[in-house]
């Protein structure tokens, strides 16, 4: 694939990337609050984050969508691309948070007031989603280094058999995951991972929301940490799947069943960690500040 | 924020500089025993991020923390008060503080200042 025809590819998604997050930006600058007090800080700070929420997910279909137009008919030529998909998926579902989060009001007036509790990333973040989302690209090394030794020059896997009768065939087995596309998968693993992170820093470092307790302002932000990381938990956890996947059907296909089935079970089992953790409601009760705990509502909207 | 939250208020209206505001609140309550030796306090960063002033602001004021041996900043730990941060001497520290700026707004040289130390230690 020719230099011009990458930046036909790249040049509309990095587009698509840049206009969800101008229409994230905007939403969310329509959700700052215009009246001073605590309720209406709440009010805002709940529709803030709800928005953010549903906007980030609204981005995945339209991002994967025009993945798919874009890249799926240069998949063959260039197997490598497979990897924009996680990237592009992943990076655009934080990059909303990141919007978001970058966005909060920073507080204005003579008198200011702020909790002296520490917080860090640590205290905000759901701690079994983030060593998922750090064990990822670690759990995708050994496939990658298989695929990558095992893979023949031309990027499939191949293997001489022989027949019952004595006479050697070559078996082939792919898509497979050379080092093209395992490298690949790794930068965008790593990519996602890293910018999951960085938008975890910026939870932790958002202005608090003015007048309310500090651990309702902590649950807040422990409830945006669990939504971030959802992302990159699922599409880090698909994307080992795949690569375990692809790596088993073709071991499987070029007559090493057992390594195949396998690999293709450690696949099954990627995808079912991810999707259940994922789906798993944040362990964050967001009461009304005052006292009087909507948390049943909140549960629901959640 | 509700009453009894541990907390540091900056009136940016006042005559006293906000990182003055920002140390003085926080030696109040080392002194109250509402901080305790250990206490992690927030970062610069995030200090300044919620009162909206400028991160130099806040670290001003933990800088002069630190230069009085009340907070300590750990790599790993980030910013605690420090082991001798005993609530007496906070509040010794807080009124020698008082009374070194009042006897140099009063004309007082150091060397005078001491010497109404001693005199003052001999009488009591």
């Amino acid at each position: 694939m020719s230099v011009v025809a990458l930046l036909l590819i790249l040049v509309p998604l990095l587009l698509g990337v840049a206009l969800v997050i101008a229409i994230a930006y905007g939403v969310v600058r329509l959700t700052s609050p215009r009246r001073e007090g605590t309720e209406a800080a709440v009010r805002a700070a709940r529709h803030r984050v709800a928005l953010v929420h549903v906007c980030a997910w609204l981005a995945v279909p339209f991002l994967a969508l025009l993945v798919v137009v874009l890249v799926g008919a240069s998949l063959t030529a260039l197997p490598a691309t497979v990897a924009l998909v996680p990237a592009v998926i992943g990076l655009g579902y934080v990059a909303v948070f990141a919007v978001g989060e970058s966005t909060w009001r920073r507080p204005a007036g003579e008198r200011r007031s702020a909790s002296l509790t520490a917080r860090s990333v640590a205290t905000i973040s759901p701690v079994t989603l983030r060593r998922l989302t750090w064990g990822w690209p670690l759990l995708a090394l050994p496939g990658i280094v298989l695929g990558g030794v095992s893979a023949a020059p031309t990027g499939e896997l191949r293997r001489l058999r022989t027949l019952p009768d004595g006479a050697s065939t070559w078996s082939f087995g792919e898509p497979y995951p050379s080092w093209a596309v395992g490298l690949a998968l790794l930068a965008a693993l790593v990519a996602v991972t890293g910018a999951s992170e960085l938008v975890l820093r910026s939870i932790a470092a958002r202005p608090a929301v003015p007048d309310v307790p500090s651990e309702w302002d902590a649950d807040l932000r422990r409830l945006t940490a669990h939504r971030v990381l959802r992302g990159p938990v699922i599409v880090g956890g698909l994307t080992v799947a795949g690569l375990y996947a692809c790596l088993g059907a073709a071991w499987t296909s070029v007559g090493m069943p057992a390594v195949g089935w396998s690999l293709v079970a450690l696949a099954i089992v990627c995808a079912v960690v991810a999707l259940s953790v994922t789906s798993h409601r944040a362990d964050v009760t967001l009461g009304d500040p005052s006292g009087t705990s909507d948390a049943e509502d909140d549960r629901a909207r959640r | 924020m509700p009453a009894g939250e541990l907390q540091v208020e900056i009136d940016l209206g006042s005559g006293v500089p906000p990182y003055e505001q920002i140390r003085s609140q926080i030696l109040a309550h080392i002194a109250a025993e509402r901080l305790v030796v250990g206490d992690r306090l927030p970062t610069i960063r995030a200090l300044a991020t919620d009162l909206g002033v400028a991160p130099g602001t806040v670290a001003r004021a933990y800088r002069e923390l630190e230069g009085a041996g009340t907070i300590v900043t750990r790599r790993r730990a980030g910013t605690v008060v420090a082991d001798g941060a005993d609530p007496g001497d906070v509040i010794a520290r807080q009124a020698a503080h008082a009374f070194v700026r009042a006897a140099r707004e009063a004309g007082l040289a150091d060397e005078a200042i001491l010497d109404v130390v001693r005199g003052a230690l001999l009488r009591e």
